[in-house]
């Protein structure tokens, strides 16, 4: 009889011990593979402050004013403090990035690199918003489409490369009055995609490293 | 509730088929007089993966068709608008590495390296500008609807177009008149969209 409450009592504890490791499985932010990290970066601590430049705006029509610098904040800052570089300190200044084009970075020259952000900082982090669009059909949609860059400026190089593409909507009338929601939404989505790549700072062992 | 619907849809029905393709620019160049032809090179298109920017096969997306039409419809345009398109000479080494090397061509400032380049080609071509062209294509996930969520998401495929005019002899290096335009999806070349875009793409070259 003893034996067999024990038995009934250890059951749902050991479900319960179950959900619980899933739980925190599922809440542990997801580390995924970065498209390029640069070796020496990857085995070296960094102790220097990481500035975030304005985010640079790649889109076509940049007619619609977005002010995106406070979500990279929010979306990106977290992620490096939890993987050992602390906050990101924000950069405002737009003329900083004004004349930046995508072939600094997916051609870059040393020069250029260097001579960005402040003269004292030595680690960047520069977003770039490749493409940001909504559309309202019967309901609404919005896809975004971010890449993100760590420079070290000491060495004219780009240590990190990653990307983060978000895709959001909802249908109905809710989804229609809702643009604005599930604009920010995508923006995020793609924020966070990017954040995930972030690096443990100094130690790069969960993370395969692409050449 | 019926009218409600009805002015709803009334009202979303532009935007349901708002794939217009947008141009990036309104600076309007006209050249004048014998000045008038323009050396143009031959499209660069490029097919690219959205998540990772690795380049795909354009034969899988009818590249070799897209880039064809794309140029045929830029020579009509053109002409349309009293310009006198010249074709690239494939047996001109010049003009050869001009079209090896369009990514430097298509900078906001062109290397002076390059310009040299771009001043014997003018010269041997008896042309005043050459007109660069690229055609970036991103290919992503197509839309969806979830019928349980009422989630929906719209393609995230894209292209956009860019096209340079260029004075080999301009002291700055600048070019002289760009302009983008971007696709809202995947380009068809036998499509009214990619027409557009592309007429698009020069209406302000005049």
């Amino acid at each position: 009889m003893k034996n067999a409450m024990l038995l009934a009592c250890r059951i749902p504890a050991a479900l319960a011990a179950l959900y619980l490791a899933f739980t925190f499985t599922a809440c542990t932010p997801r580390m995924v593979p970065p498209l390029f990290v640069d070796e020496t970066f990857a085995k070296t601590p960094v102790t220097e402050p990481i500035y975030l430049l304005p985010v640079v705006d790649l889109r076509v029509d940049k007619s619609k004013d977005l002010k995106l610098n406070d979500n990279a904040l929010k979306r990106l800052s977290p992620t490096f403090e939890k993987r050992g570089y602390g906050a990101l300190r924000p950069l405002t200044d737009r003329a900083l990035v004004e004349s930046l084009i995508e072939d600094d970075f997916t051609h870059p020259d040393p020069e250029i690199l260097s001579s960005l952000g402040p003269e004292n900082s030595r680690w960047l982090f520069c977003p770039l918003l490749h493409d940001l669009k909504s559309k309202i059909t019967f309901g609404s949609t919005a896809n975004a489409e971010i890449s993100g860059y760590l420079i070290d400026k000491e060495r004219g190089t780009i240590v990190w490369r990653h990307k983060g593409v978000g895709q959001a909507g909802q249908g109905g009338v809710l989804g229609m009055a809702m643009k604005g929601v599930i604009e920010e939404e995508a923006v995020n989505s793609a924020f966070l995609s990017l954040a995930a790549a972030v690096p443990q700072n100094g130690g790069i062992a969960n993370v395969e490293v692409k050449k | 509730m019926k009218y409600w619907l009805f002015l709803l849809l009334l009202f979303s029905w532009p935007r349901l088929h708002g794939q217009a393709p947008v141009a990036g620019s309104t600076r309007s160049f006209h050249l004048a007089g014998d000045s008038a032809s323009v050396l143009v090179l031959p499209v660069s298109l490029r097919y690219e993966d959205i998540y990772t920017d690795t380049p795909l096969d354009p034969a899988q997306h009818k590249g070799a068709e897209t880039a064809i039409t794309f140029d045929s419809l830029a020579f009509a345009f053109l002409s349309q608008s009293g310009i006198h398109p010249l074709p690239a000479d494939p047996a001109d080494s010049l003009q050869q590495k001009l079209i090896a090397s369009g990514r430097h061509l298509l900078r906001p400032v062109i290397p002076t390296t390059w310009r040299s380049v771009l001043a014997h080609t003018a010269q041997s071509a008896s042309v005043r500008y050459i007109l660069v062209c690229s055609f970036r294509v991103k290919v992503g996930p197509g839309g969806y609807w979830d019928p349980n969520t009422g989630a929906i998401g719209a393609s995230s495929s894209y292209g956009r177009m860019h096209a340079a005019l260029l004075d080999p002899f301009a002291p700055d290096g600048k070019p002289c008149w760009t302009q983008d335009v971007e696709l809202r999806k995947l380009p068809r070349p036998d499509s009214k969209r990619f027409s557009e875009a592309v007429q698009l793409l020069f209406q302000l070259l005049n």
